[in-house]
């Protein structure tokens, strides 16, 4: 069960949890801690339910993410496999990624090599897309999506926002520019709000099909032990 | 039309419905290029560990070399996926090369070597029996 993977994110659930094989958009500002919040539900995850992970971070290499992660109190379990492009992308210098190609060949590989693979991260979409030359990306995510429903993963796609409202439609244009907001079960938000007095990051469901939600948003802390979260911020 | 001719028939079209049954459900045949890869993709850990038990080569040079050797061209996710397992296991290690922050050569560790040797002879023997059991059925024949 996701929803108990983080203190006080069941709070977040009236009924119900992230749906198994579910693909959950997880979006927001630099700094709202994406990042941070999948790795350690992921850890917390994998201790309670002893089922393996994948996190494929486009971003940043391994040793770099892990320290990152380790001062936020997080620890990486051995169960958790971490994949970082950086080795492949410098090697092949100037050479074309077929980044779909090299990310589901990736899944495959682990979940061949571990029974109980159940859930993968993606770090992010927006280095995915500039990756990806020669191909519209975007008009294909819907095969994308598909193939990672099909392989029986609960996936975490993690994708920088410029503002928090980007997730506000105004004409069709948007849909095909941003179909990954239709296209995922469910989208996560986290944020920051600013108020004259101080400063407060929040974490809001804004979507999760096959869920009873709340739509408010909570307030997220960082602790010696990773992340928690609060009662709703207003 | 005698009983005899319409057995016959019968016979025949049953026949005819066999063999479509087995053309339906027969898998395509292999040639030995395709049978080569799929050897090489599902014994793809003991080929790189004995490739990597005897030299020092990068990710990208290892989906070279081993295309060079038989031919078989593996996907990037595949290769590097497969060297990041091996190095979590602390069969092999990554350094990177001598004036080239860029690029990171995979080597067996000291203790790899010892575990690769051990793999590479279990392999060998467990393949060895099988030929040898399929060369001696073709035998009697």
């Amino acid at each position: 069960m996701f929803r108990n993977s983080i203190t006080g994110l069941d709070g977040l659930f009236k009924d119900g949890d992230i749906p198994k094989g579910s693909v959950i958009l997880v979006t927001g500002i630099e700094g709202a801690l994406k990042t941070s919040f999948i790795f350690n539900m992921f850890s917390n995850h994998i201790a309670d339910t002893g089922e393996h992970g994948l996190y494929a971070s486009l971003e940043e290499t391994k040793e770099s993410h892990l320290r990152n992660m380790e001062s936020l109190g997080i620890r990486k379990s051995d169960l958790l496999h971490i994949f970082d492009y950086e080795d492949m992308r410098s090697e092949s210098k100037n050479e074309e990624l077929d980044i779909v190609k090299v990310t589901e060949d990736m899944i495959d590989f682990y979940r061949e090599k571990y029974d109980n693979l159940t859930f993968f991260a993606l770090d992010s979409l927006n280095a995915f897309y500039s990756i990806s030359t020669g191909v519209n990306l975007r008009k294909n995510m819907y095969h994308f999506f598909t193939r990672l429903r099909d392989k029986d993963l609960t996936s975490f796609l993690i994708l920088e926002t410029c503002s928090p409202d980007k997730y506000v439609f105004v004409s069709s244009a948007d849909h095909v520019e941003h179909p990954e907001y239709f296209l995922a079960d469910g989208i996560i938000e986290l944020g920051v709000i600013e108020t004259r007095e101080n400063v407060k990051r929040y974490i809001q469901i804004r979507k999760m099909r096959g869920a009873n939600h709340s739509m408010e948003k909570h307030q997220i802390m960082v602790g010696k032990d990773g992340i928690s979260i609060l009662g709703s911020v207003y | 039309m005698s009983s005899s001719v319409i057995e016959r028939l019968d016979r025949e079209s049953k026949n005819i419905e066999n063999v479509k049954i087995v053309l339906e459900i027969e898998p395509p045949k292999l040639n030995s290029h395709q049978l080569k890869e799929n050897i090489i993709k599902s014994h793809l850990e003991i080929i790189v560990l004995s490739m990597l038990a005897e030299i020092s080569i990068s990710g990208y040079d290892l989906i070279k070399e081993i295309f060079a050797r038989y031919n078989v061209f593996l996907s990037q996710g595949t290769v590097y996926s497969l060297l990041y397992c091996l190095k979590d296991e602390g069969i092999i290690r990554a350094e990177f090369a001598k004036g080239d922050m860029r690029t990171k050569r995979y080597s067996a560790t000291q203790e790899g070597k010892q575990i690769i040797e051990k793999r590479i002879d279990e392999f060998i023997e467990a393949e060895e029996y099988i030929l040898n059991s399929i060369k001696n059925r073709r035998s009697i024949f």
